[in-house]
């Protein structure tokens, strides 16, 4: 876990306006998340692992379903992420038309939409932590809506919290 | 028999005496309440700051029509649709109940909220603020579907007793600025203090939920939802490593200065409230909670 908190902090100013992170950081990020997640994360909680010292809950094998899918979810946001990582997406190579544009400032990026969670804006779908997960693309369907990184860790991140709200002391 | 007889008596007529005491206890008087005409963006930001849209929204639900259950060991309150819905939300509302409501705690029927309903530190409202929240509220689209209802426990679902325990515990946040300190950590005690209302949950409660003195942020061990809270004073974040930077980024991010993230209520606080800020107001509150000497 301790590794994953290092590949998310790694990430984080992805998420603070106007953060950038290398492209080769966010590629070995994106692997360390896929390669740790799913069944490697579940396979580290064998029931009565917790006789040992540990931060887990025992709701973790109550609800070994939801766990499992916040772990799988994980590893496919890794898979994810690790696709949204080109330099175009990434505005490494900004456009002619950034390069001559002053960009909005932080008040004007903001819309009465976006900020009361009307339809048409990111957050329409991500009001909450759990529906920002419950509307993530399913499975599969990666290519079909490809999203921006700082999308994908926002999922990362939430969805790191959701788990550790449920199933950590 | 006979004593018996007078006892009843007696009881049922302090207990007419009782309910008739607290009908006529005063709740705070009305405050008019300028009609300015309020700016709906600036609106829907006070909305976000202030955590209206995250405590009105539930999951997966339609803006403001009303939220999921808040816990606490007197029951489960639910902040009602504040759509403009003629039957189901406050489209029949004027602005002035509706600046009574938030700033007063006090509802058009003339009954007081419950202080789960954050009212003391929405006094701190400009009439402004109201006008531009009021505004932003009239452009979300109503929606025809009923509040759900306060499940809390006897006698605590008694409103009549929510008079004489804001006369003993209400605590209003009274903005006040102090001319030593910079005016970033003015603003950033207004936003901690005042509508981001951290001590809701930061503050110390007694046993009847009221809150510690003003600027009392030394944590909750038992919170009304039956977790703990940590301390948040300048000194402890201090003492545990934080800086102005990584609290900004965690407030902004919800992602911990060793990449952990935050979990519980505070990952949803972040997630629909704080993310949303502008860097200033992160600055202003960080500078404010970590004591920083200009």
């Amino acid at each position: 876990m301790m590794m994953l908190a290092e590949q998310v902090k790694a990430l984080t100013p992805l998420l603070e306006g106007g953060g950038q992170v290398e492209q080769a950081t966010i590629v070995e990020a994106a692997g360390m998340i896929s390669m740790h997640a799913g069944s490697a994360m579940t396979g580290l909680f064998p029931e009565g692992s917790l006789d040992a010292p540990s931060v887990a809950r025992p709701e973790i094998w109550q609800r070994w379903e939801k766990f499992s899918d916040y772990s799988s979810r994980l590893a496919e946001l890794g898979d994810e992420l690790a696709m949204a990582a080109e330099p175009a997406r990434l505005g490494l190579e900004p456009t002619a038309a950034e390069v001559v544009e002053q960009p909005p400032t932080e008040w004007e990026a903001m819309s009465f939409e976006g900020l009361m969670g009307l339809p048409s804006e990111e957050q329409a779908s991500s009001d909450t932590i759990d529906s920002l997960i419950a509307s993530s693309a399913p499975s599969g369907d990666i290519a079909a809506q490809p999203r921006e990184p700082k999308q994908i860790v926002a999922e990362i991140t939430a969805t790191c919290s959701s788990c550790h709200a449920a199933f950590r002391r | 028999m006979k004593r018996l007889y007078l006892l009843s008596i007696l009881t049922v007529f302090a207990a007419a005496m009782a309910v008739l005491a607290l009908v006529v206890w005063p709740l705070p008087a009305t405050q008019s309440v300028p009609e300015l005409k309020g700016d709906a963006k600036r609106g829907a930001y006070l909305a976000r700051l202030s955590g209206c849209v995250t405590c009105h929204t539930a999951p997966g639900g339609k803006p403001m029509s009303g939220g999921a259950a808040l816990e606490s060991k007197f029951g489960n309150f639910y902040a009602p649709n504040i759509t403009p819905d003629a039957e189901y939300g406050i489209g029949r509302w004027t602005f002035q109940q509706f600046a009574r409501a938030v700033r007063q705690g006090v509802s058009p029927d003339g009954e007081s909220y419950y202080p789960a309903f954050p009212f003391e530190f929405y006094a701190s409202l400009t009439d402004r603020d109201l006008a531009d929240i009021w505004e932003a509220l009239q452009a979300v689209p109503a929606v025809a579907a009923p509040s759900t209802p306060n499940a809390v426990k006897f006698p605590f679902n008694i409103r009549l007793g929510l008079k004489p325990w804001r006369s003993l515990f209400e605590r209003v946040y009274t903005y006040k600025e102090d001319p030593s300190r910079s005016e970033a950590w003015n603003q950033g005690r207004y936003l901690v203090l005042g509508p981001t209302h951290c001590a809701a949950c930061h503050s110390p409660r007694n046993l009847a939920g009221g809150l510690a003195p003003e600027g009392d942020l030394s944590g909750d061990p038992v919170m009304q939802d039956g977790g703990a809270s940590p301390s948040i004073t300048s000194h402890d974040l201090l003492a545990n490593g934080w800086t102005k930077e990584n609290l900004v980024s965690a407030l902004k991010t919800g992602v911990l200065p060793d990449g952990d993230t935050l979990g519980g209520s505070m990952a949803e606080v972040v997630h629909g409230s704080t993310r949303f800020l502008l860097s200033k107001h992160l600055d202003d509150m960080a500078t404010y909670l970590l004591d920083i000497k200009d």
